[in-house]
Formats: C-alpha cells, structure tokens, sequence
C-alpha cells in the first residue's frame, strides 16, 4: 500500500491528456448557440448588454425583432449597453461621440456630428445571429472570421423525442419536451455564478453530489427517495451521442441496470430516507446545456446553462419545458413553477449547486486544481462530458482584451467592491430606454 | 578618379534589393566578396541568420532578377531543386549583377523574434520508441523568450561540452515557460551520448533562441505538413496552433513517415488531435513494414495524391531527411503546389 495516499486511480495524467482542448477552454467554447434573454427582458426598443465566452455583445428589439451586435463601439470601445441611445429603428447610436451602426449588417452608417467622415460606409462592427423560440433569445456566438453556413439551433440543444425514444426508452415518462416542440411552456430564470464555467456543466450531471441535496425542502416535503448517490456499474451506463448534424454529448442511463442507487454507508450509518420513488435521467450537450428529464415533476423537462462569461463567472439558466395542450393545464403550471417550483427547487435545491460550483473556485482558478484533483469512479461521467466537450466544439474561444475581465482586479471593480455595486453596472444588467426628450 | 577606374569600381559593385514580404525593400550595394549577408548586416537590413556556415538555412532568400552566385565547397544546406528555382542562402551566395531577393517574412520578423539566452530545466524525460526522446523541460524565470511561431527552433547546448545542437519545439507558445522537444538519439554523437548516458530530470540545459523562418503562416488555405521522424516535432507545434487558433475550415494533412514501424512515436497524441480537429486527417507512413502493417506503406510524401490538392493557394511545409524533402517538393509541385508556397526545414542527421 505504498504511496496510496497519492494513488491516481481514475484520473491519471494519460486520461488528462486526452480532453486537452478542455482544460484550454477557460473562456468557453465559440461558434455556439447560447441562451441571451428571456424574450420579456426585451420589450420593444429596449437595449440589454450581455457577455458570452469574454464577448461583449447588445441586444436590441426593433420592430419586434431582436437584433445581436458587438457591444463595444469601433471608436473608443466604450459598451453601447453602458448608455443606451438608439435614434431610429435601423439604428444603434454610441452615446459617447455619435457613431452610429446599423442593426441589420452592423455597417457604420453615419457620426452623428460629423455627417461627412469618411470612415462612414468603410467599417463596422461584429453582427451575430439572433433566433427567438418559446420565449428564449439565442445567439449565435462566432469568431469574427466565421465564414460558414450557421448550424441550425437544434444541434446545439437537447435531444428531441419521440426521435429518440427508440435508442433512448424511457417507460416512465414517454415523449419528453423539447423547447423546439409546438404547445411548449417555457418558465425559468437566469443568474450570475461566481465560478468557472466548466465546474458549473460537471456539477450539473455529477452523479456524486446528491448528498448537498439531501436536506432540501423540496425533497423533505414531498419524502423524495433520492440516493445518496448514483454509482455506475459497466461500459452501458453513459451514452455518448455523436452527431454531425444533430445535438452532440452524453446521456447516463440512470434507473437501468447500468447504475446502482447507493441507499445507505453503513459506516456512517446514514440512509437515504424518502419514500416516493423519484425517476430522473441526466444529458448534456453541446457547448454546455444539461437535461434534466422528469424533473422536477412528471412530464417535465428541466433544462440547465452554463453560460461562460468571463473565465471565473457564468450566466446561469434554469427552465422547465412542459407541453401545455389547453389553457387549463397551462395555468395551472404556471401557478405551480410561481408558487412552488420556482422558489423551492429552481432557486431552493439549485442554490444548493451554485453555492458548491462557487466553493470549487478557489481550487481551479489559478489552474492547478484541474491538476491536483482526485477524481474517483463517480466521476465517470465528468471525464466522459471533458472528451465529449474536446471533440465535438465548434472552437474554443480565445482569451479576451479589452473586455470586462481580461484583466483581474481592475480598479473600477475596487471600487465596486467598495461601494457593494459598481454605480455603471446597473445598466449593464437590465439596459435602460434612453429618452429622446 | 579617372573614367577607366569609375568604371572598374562600377563592374565590382552591384546593387541589391532585398524585398520582404510585408513589401518593405531595402536597396543597399555590395562589394566584391562580400556575401548577401555581410551586405544585408553591414546595411541594417533584418535578414534572418544563425549559424553564418551555410548550414543552418536560416538565411534563405530566392532570387528574383539577377545573377547570385553561391559558394559550393562549404556545407550547404539549400536542396538542388531549391538551388535550381532560384532560392540562395545569403551567408554564401554573391551579387554577380545588380539583383533583387525575396525574403518570406515580414521585414519586423527579426525584430520580433529576437534570439535570448536562458537556460531550461529537464522536467520529464521519456524514452518514446527505440532511438527517441521526449523531453519536457521549464525555462527559467528570467528567460526572455516570450514568444515564437509554431516551426521555429532553439539550439541547446551540450551538458559538458561546448556544442551546440538545434531541436524544433514541439510545444507551443502557449505551452511557455514549458517547451517539448523530440530528439532523435544516434548510435554516437554528443548529445545523443549525453541523452543516452547521463541525461536526468533536474538537468540544466543552456538554451539560444528561437531561431528558423520555417513557420507556420496562418493563411485560411488547406496545410499539408509532411514529416519524417523526428521532424513531426515542428509540425505538432504547427498543428496544435493551428487548433488553438479554431483552424478548422481549411483540411490539415499530416503525413508521418519512417522506415520501420517500431521507428514510430507519438502516435496517440495524433489520434486524439485527429478527434479533436474533424479537419486534421494523420496520415502515418512506414515505408518498409516488417510483418502486419495497416497504415500506409509508403513514403509520407506519397500519401499525398491528386484528390489532396483541392486548392491552388495550399501551403506545405516539409521537415525530414534531405532526401524526403527533395522528393517530397518533386511530388508536391508535380501534383500543382505552387512552388513558393512550400515551405522547407533542414533536418540534419549527420
């Protein structure tokens, strides 16, 4: 039993080796569809500054349609988002020195107090496209450069059924919803987490970390029966789902023969308790959105992003997918996620996950954790998603400059930590009108 | 000065131009036996050089007009096919006639890649097949070096001696202050008997450089890299360049070859880069199998046919053995590979 102490039994250096271009994507992954807005954070006119995998990006809505361009003007790189100005509906106006661009190709269509400049008409800015769905907004987060047809949406979201359900059955809950389904209702909700993107995605479909979810209410309350953990038994208990023209990742076949519930550790003499038997089954995709299938009631389908920001913040997404055939069935889900859902799991049990995703951080942000991490057979599934995520990305995006956190401990965020808030952030995280009068 | 020595002064001086390709030219004269290079370093003008022997090809330039002549009794490194399309090393080419030289790099190249000196620290040492190292090691605190392309060399020094040797990184400039070295280990010579003897993690190598104009040139075209043995070592640095930078619109051929199969290395790093790069395809050549062999049996440079040259702008870049490189240019250019587009580095096996 020599050197046992430092035995690295599943994850040893030759595993590490093989997903390399994972542990390279600090900021992310690029030339992806991400979740940029609930559809009704962008009422008509409104301006919304985002940023995805070290992007700046704004949105507009302009006669109902959202528009998607760099937030960071040509001139001097100050955000429009900071300051909202728009001066017709074609447009998007710098409210620092007047250059405005148009919304449709990002062309630098005229200064405003210099009409005759003769940069007009020879420059733009980064135009990204937009798809609006079941009340998300989507942007497709390219390199500058990308010259290629546009993969359609549904290859960078969760499988679809009942195409699927051959390869993958599911007894107990036929025909899970997609967000691309007709009659779907969408209801979630979005936050920042203090962590780098990746431990987010791991955490997501970790089969290990049910513990933190033990004490929860949602789970006391309805005496769920979730294990203590998920253990994976043979080659069978993770699905790799390779597509070129479809949705790409892994899905765990939980609640099969493949995977054992751990109900109890005699040596600590602790049970999972909980009568109702609760069936679930985890996915995640490409570039980084899980599914949570079952979840968190019957017939509904929990969808989770983690949407890289900076390299040590992500955009967290939560929504539930349920088909609502009548508008009976529609209220009373509704009342369900407002009065129910909505607090005790999306922000209850989930808070749980963010809280352990931004526990995780110190460890990985100066990259040595990735090194001096002891992975163990729970993990299986988290060195599989790595892979997945090295061979199946569209590209991985490159360290930022000049963009909020390309430099650490900049001094306007010192004096937002003073302050508790930076008095300019406000506007980046709801926009505001900008009024003409 | 009387008219007849104006003359005879006029018939010893030519005028040369040398043109980089970011267009910037330098015009400067050069005096009887005096090389392109003394004329270009006598002048300020950022030519590439190293080893000032003619052996290091560093230096190289092609010949535009004019007649440049090269001295052939010292060591030279320039292939006859590259001799024969006009290319030249400067340290040992002479301006018969005014003339004019095109330099493949940008005339700020030297200027931002200067050579410094440090020293590196052996951190892995592995023996990857019968006759190959691979060698990790970590550069010093205070290096200087903050920067190279993908392809270029440093020349590392002997531990207990005075020599000097050259070795492509196989890492990148991301990998830095980490650098990856592949070296080949011969039956005699010094630093293959240092390797063989007396080589340990913990060892303290001097380290010159970076060095070389063969590098990778970030063009959206198709890349076609064609190693032998150990010059796979630039060609990963390329290659993962190439992934680091979402190269992956354009193919990428590499072609791998030695002789025998147990002469192979580096095989998984090149599978998993395949699954990684849906654009790369490895093509490993072994040109004189022993036994059961499902790869290529070929030459590396004739796994590349017809049906690869899907583009009149691709770009190669050769590193191997004289011969192979020599054969390789014959094929490429025979299969449409403009000539100038093919980019060669010296692999010396002495």
């Amino acid at each position: 039993m020599a050197n046992s102490k430092n035995a690295r039994v599943a994850n040893d250096k030759n595993t590490k080796k093989q997903y390399q271009p994972y542990m390279e994507a600090e900021w992310g992954f690029i030339n992806h569809w991400y979740p940029a807005a609930f559809s009704e954070e962008l009422a008509e006119g409104e301006m919304k500054g985002i940023q995805i995998a070290g992007i700046p990006i704004v949105l507009r809505r302009a006669k109902g349609k959202v528009h998607a361009l760099l937030d960071q003007c040509l001139h001097r790189g100050v955000r429009f988002s900071a300051k909202p100005m728009c001066l017709n509906e074609e447009t998007i106006t710098c409210w620092y020195h007047g250059f405005t661009f148009g919304l449709e190709d990002g062309e630098l269509k005229t200064i405003v107090a210099a009409p005759d400049d003769k940069l007009i008409g020879t420059t733009g800015i980064q135009k990204f496209a937009v798809e609006e769905v079941a009340g998300m907004v989507f942007v497709f987060v390219c390199e500058e450069d990308w010259d290629e047809e546009i993969p359609p949406l549904k290859n960078d979201l969760p499988i679809r059924f009942p195409e699927k359900n051959e390869e993958f059955p599911h007894p107990l809950w036929p025909d899970t919803p997609s967000l691309l389904d007709d009659n779907v209702v969408v209801r979630g909700m979005h936050r920042t987490g203090n962590a780098n993107w990746r431990l987010a995605c791991e955490n997501g479909f970790d089969a290990g970390h049910l513990l933190i979810h033990r004490d929860n209410a949602i789970v006391q309350a309805k005496e769920w029966a979730v294990p203590l953990g998920i253990k994976p038994l043979d080659d069978q208990a993770i699905a790799i789902i390779e597509d070129d023209n479809g949705p790409q990742g892994f899905l765990n076949r939980y609640f099969t023969d493949s995977y054992e519930p751990v109900l109890e550790n005699p040596i600590l003499d602790i049970k999972a308790y909980g009568e109702n038997p609760k069936y679930f089954r985890t996915s995640m995709f490409l570039p980084g959105v899980l599914m949570v299938e079952n979840w968190p009631e019957e017939h509904v389908v929990q969808y989770e992003w983690y949407v890289p920001i900076t390299d040590d913040t992500y955009e967290y997404w939560e929504v539930l997918v349920k088909k609502c055939d009548t508008p009976q069935v529609e209220k009373e889900f509704e009342y369900r996620f407002e009065n129910l859902y909505k607090p005790m799991c999306l922000e209850g049990f989930n808070d749980c996950d963010l809280m352990a995703r931004d526990a995780m951080q110190n460890f990985y942000s100066d990259g040595s954790g990735w090194d001096n991490e002891q992975l163990a057979d729970m993990d299986a599934s988290v060195i599989v998603w790595r892979k997945c995520a090295s061979n199946f990305n569209r590209g991985i995006a490159q360290a930022p400059k000049g963009v909020k956190g390309s430099t650490k401990g900049q001094s306007k965020d010192f004096a937002a930590a003073a302050l508790g808030d930076w008095p300019g952030m406000d506007a980046y995280a709801t926009g505001r009108e900008y009024d003409k009068s | 000065m009387s008219s007849a020595e104006a003359v005879a002064v006029e018939a010893l001086t030519s005028k040369v131009t040398f043109r980089f390709n970011d267009g910037v030219e330098y015009e400067a004269l050069s005096n009887e036996g005096e090389s392109l290079l003394d004329v270009a370093r006598g002048n300020e003008v950022p030519v590439i050089h190293q080893c000032l022997t003619g052996s290091c090809a560093s230096c190289i330039c092609k010949v535009d007009t004019g007649e440049v002549s090269m001295e052939t009794e010292r060591l030279m490194s320039l292939l006859p096919s590259e001799a024969k399309e006009g290319f030249r090393l400067t340290c040992t080419a002479y301006a018969d006639t005014d003339c004019v030289v095109d330099l493949d790099y940008p005339s700020t190249f030297s200027e931002d890649h200067e050579a410094s000196q440090s020293v590196i620290t052996i951190n892995e040492f592995e023996w990857v097949n019968h006759n190959t190292v691979r060698i990790v090691a970590d550069l010093a605190d205070d290096a200087e070096m903050e920067s190279f392309e993908a392809g270029q060399y440093v020349q590392l020094k002997v531990p207990g001696t005075e020599e000097w040797r050259s070795y492509s990184m196989s890492s990148t400039v991301r990998d830095l202050p980490e650098v990856t070295f592949y070296i080949r280990v011969l039956e005699d010579g010094v630093m293959s008997n240092y390797l063989r003897d007396r080589a340990a993690v913990g060892d303290e190598l001097e380290i010159d450089g970076p060095y070389g104009v063969f590098y990778l040139r970030e063009e959206k075209v198709p890349q076609i890299m064609i190693a032998g043995g150990t010059g796979l070592a630039p060609m990963m640095s390329m290659v993962d360049t190439l992934r680091l930078g979402n190269f992956r619109r354009k193919p990428v051929i590499l072609a791998f070859g030695c002789s025998f199969e147990k002469d192979l290395f580096a095989q998984e790093d090149l599978e998993l880069r395949e699954g990684w790069m849906r654009n790369l395809d490895v093509r490993t050549c072994v040109s004189r199998p022993e036994g059961e062999w499902g790869g290529h049996n070929c030459r590396a440079q004739f796994s590349i046919t017809q049906d690869d040259i899907t583009d009149p702008e691709t770009i190669a870049y050769l590193c191997g053995p004289p011969a192979m490189n020599e054969s390789a240019r014959d094929h490429l250019e025979s299969l449409g590979v403009k000539g100038e587009n093919i980019h060669v580095e010296l692999f010396e096996t002495v």
